[in-house]
């Protein structure tokens, strides 16, 4: 949540044009127009003022109602930040923690709903190899999904209690193989990618309350069906070959167990090829560009 | 209306959840003190009954007052929902410059 002690700053990437009165998203090629007021509110943004200080020296500034401008303004900030144009940060204070746990646990039971209580952050890696880049990556997933992870590592214990045979190190592997196959995925997305834009079309990453984005320009159908594709294809393709070892070994129950949960960790990957899902919409997508391109061509 | 939906079918499901694995929990730590049987009600409907076994081990039986108490926090979820976001409902603003 946007609170007037917020301080934004530009995420890389992102530049204010004062003469054409737009915010220019270099990595997306796209400009988002803005009025004079907002421009002139968002040139005193400079990763050190909050969100109050800007409002009191402009209100003093220009003789403005500094409890409407900063409604407005946080306002702005919000929207900014919906379209990853602007980045907060949040100095930490022990009252503001504690509304923004209450608010993180509304939002997790879906009291709260809806993108004004989300806080969004852009960032660009610049990783020299894909090594380095896996391993970022896993720290940003161990950060944004620790709920998430918390939670299998409490019933991954909870079930080494319940069920006969499972052992803490069963109940470890769910957390654990969690993050990394959706660490893997991510990655896997990122580096084909780069691969076929040959690292020259920008991307970015980001995330919100519990989700992480990779953000990229839209390429042809084959380019985009690889991308999506290669994303779920390492954990799915572990765990479908992890569930033909199990079906077909013999081993020690203790190990079984462990292994089952590492393979059910991968499985769950191939939902994302269902249409509904992320990845698997993306190439439904592609697919019917392709196919409205060509009629529209075949029509000319 | 969809999202008040999402809001019951949340806070439904998250209960019967935390609840079963609560119950569990409670069976297993029951079972290693050797507490006595036990049967657990919500306004004369059976949420968990907690059989100890001899000579070792235990048996849980789930009743319709687990059901119950879901459909009561999902319908909370949905009232608090409906609460926070109702037309004319105060918005949570930043806090006055004094």
């Amino acid at each position: 949540m946007i609170s007037p002690q917020s301080i934004p700053f530009f995420p890389e990437g992102v530049e204010l044009n004062n003469q054409s009165l737009a915010l220019v998203d270099t990595q997306l090629g796209a400009a988002h127009p803005l009025n004079q007021v907002s421009c002139a509110l968002l040139e005193q943004v400079n990763g050190e003022r909050t969100i109050r200080q800007i409002t009191q020296q402009l209100s003093f500034q220009y003789g403005w109602d500094e409890e409407e401008v900063e409604g407005d303004f946080l306002q702005l900030i919000a929207q900014l930040n919906g379209f990853y144009l602007v980045n907060i940060r949040t100095p930490f204070q022990i009252g503001e923690a504690v509304k923004q746990g209450m608010v993180s646990f509304l939002y997790f039971t879906r009291t709260l709903q809806g993108v004004r209580w989300e806080v969004k952050k852009r960032f660009t890696p610049h990783k020299k190899n894909s090594v380095s880049l896996l391993i970022f990556l896993l720290k940003v997933m161990a950060q944004t999904y620790s709920p998430m992870i918390a939670s299998l590592g409490l019933a991954g214990m909870l079930i080494a209690l319940i069920l006969p045979y499972t052992s803490f190190l069963a109940g470890l592997t769910l957390p654990l193989f969690f993050l990394l196959f959706f660490t893997v995925h991510e990655w896997a997305h990122i580096i084909v990618f780069e691969k076929l834009t040959k690292h020259k079309l920008p991307y970015f990453l980001a995330t919100r309350r519990g989700a992480f984005q990779f953000v990229r320009p839209r390429i042809d159908m084959k380019g985009e069906l690889l991308v999506s594709f290669a994303g779920p294809l390492i954990p799915s393709v572990s765990g479908v070959a992890l569930s033909i070892v199990l079906y077909f070994t013999s081993m020690p129950i203790w190990l079984f167990l462990i292994l089952v949960f590492i393979a059910a960790n991968g499985l769950v990957h191939l939902i994302s090829y269902l249409p509904f899902a992320e990845d698997g919409k993306r190439m439904k997508e592609a697919v019917q560009m392709n196919k409205l391109t060509q009629s529209q061509e075949v029509k000319s | 209306m969809k999202k008040l939906i999402f809001a019951f079918i949340t806070g439904m499901i998250l209960t019967l959840v935390i609840t079963v694995i609560l119950s569990l929990g409670y069976g297993v730590y029951g079972d290693a003190n050797r507490l006595p049987s036990q049967h657990f009600h919500f306004f004369g409907k059976t949420i968990l009954q907690y059989n100890l076994l001899e000579p070792k081990g235990h048996m849980l039986n789930f009743g319709y007052g687990l059901l119950i108490i879901s459909v009561l926090a999902g319908t909370v979820n949905a009232g608090l929902y409906y609460l926070f976001n109702r037309p004319g409902a105060p918005k949570i603003k930043p806090r006055t410059i004094k």
